[in-house]
């Protein structure tokens, strides 16, 4: 074995030790900066995703898990929001269902008042047509079950060439607000109480 | 100067990296789906690759050969970073629809390439013009390529919601495949024949 060499062997080590040391600096120093910005920015989008619905909305609260959400405008209750997962082509759909201040007894008393996608990686020119207003527009106004596919009785007809798009959107919509309801319905009368 | 412009040049067309070198050709066909797209994707390529660029032809005599390449990376991972944070804080809308592009930067092998090949061995002034000519060269082919994957594949050209043109029939019946990657292929490969078979590039 030979003998270690310092300049061979122990000045890259250092080298690069000190190369990854500047740039965690650097990386640091910019995400203090940039940190609370995204943060806003996020709350914003979410915001202006909420009041595509909701025009008048001055102010809205959500549950801990952050999935459920109640819309003011003043102190009257305007709606409710939902955040839905579905599962689309290219992977997972995150939508915001935007719901209608109905009683909330059952889910057959839900009517949709408009749907946004949050996120999602459908392809680009066809499943991403999913965030196009001409297929969002279908939802509104309907009632929680006829959120279906126009072939099988609904009232949502399918994209053309995305038809696992748009049944990934549906099925997000129904499984996740079955899920959340109760969610929602603990939100709801947690802020009637108070 | 002379040779700051024969920098640039070859940039742009003596080795224009995605039509001459053909590297960088995942971003390249990923995001050149709409022309919005290719502007930002430049605009992220030529920070990262010219603030890389300096900094490597800036360090070029002390880097240790062996571990140059990691070096290298780290570099350009964390400029990459920085980009992507500053574009999720100011652009929020762009940094949206480049998505995950943004940080598959850090492995653009025109960024690693020019670093290793030229702002390794170059003085800093040739490296920020070779910079910029690569730069320049990238964005002239990632926004003609997706000038005509937008047209064809969805009939109209919009940029940053500015109307420009439908076409005619087009816009009714769009070749959706365009849109797809797979259009990607077809519009980079007849560019590719056109171009060569004009001479605009010499086939090697």
């Amino acid at each position: 074995m030979r003998k270690t060499n310092f300049k061979v062997d122990i000045i890259p080590i250092l080298f690069l030790t000190v190369v990854v040391c500047v740039s965690v600096i650097a990386l640091a120093y910019v995400n203090s900066i940039t940190y609370e910005k995204i943060e806003t920015a996020k709350l914003d989008a979410f915001k202006e995703k909420l009041s595509v619905h909701f025009a008048d909305m001055t102010d809205f609260t959500s549950n801990d898990a952050n999935d459920c959400y109640i819309v003011f405008t003043n102190d009257d209750i305007a709606g409710y929001a939902v955040k839905a997962t579905g599962s689309g082509y290219g992977g997972t759909i995150e939508l915001l269902v935007a719901l209608e201040p109905t009683n909330l007894i059952s889910t057959d008393d839900l009517i949709i008042r408009g749907l946004s996608v949050i996120s999602h990686s459908e392809t680009p020119g066809l499943g991403d047509k999913i965030t196009k207003s001409s297929f969002q527009n279908q939802f509104m106004g309907v009632a929680f079950s006829g959120i279906e596919l126009s072939k099988t009785g609904g009232a949502i007809d399918a994209i053309s060439g995305a038809t696992i798009s748009s049944k990934g959107v549906i099925n997000g919509i129904v499984s996740s607000i079955e899920a959340r309801f109760d969610s929602l319905v603990e939100l709801v009368s947690s802020v009637e109480v108070s | 100067m002379i040779n700051l412009l024969k920098n640039l040049k070859n940039g742009l067309l003596t080795e224009n990296p995605v039509f001459v070198l053909l590297l960088g050709l995942c971003p390249t066909l990923a995001v050149s789906t709409s022309i919005d797209n290719a502007f930002g994707m430049t605009a992220a390529v030529m920070f990262v690759l010219i603030s890389a660029n300096i900094i490597v032809s800036l360090i070029r005599g002390v880097t240790p050969d062996r571990v140059r390449i990691p070096v290298f990376i780290v570099i350009i991972a964390s400029l990459v970073t920085i980009v992507d944070l500053s574009m999720k804080a100011f652009m929020p809308d762009l940094s949206k629809s480049l998505g995950i592009f943004i940080p598959l930067i850090v492995v653009n092998c025109i960024i690693l390439g020019r670093a290793e090949a030229f702002a390794s061995k170059n003085t800093l002034a040739d490296s920020i013009a070779d910079a910029f000519g690569m730069g320049i060269g990238f964005g002239l082919a990632i926004t003609i390529i997706s000038f005509f994957r937008q047209l064809l594949g969805t009939g109209e050209i919009t940029v940053f919601g500015t109307h420009i043109f439908s076409a005619p029939g087009l816009f009714d019946n769009p070749m959706s495949v365009f849109i797809l990657p797979m259009g990607a292929f077809l519009v980079l490969g007849c560019l590719l024949a056109t171009l060569r078979y004009i001479g605009v590039i010499e086939s090697g």
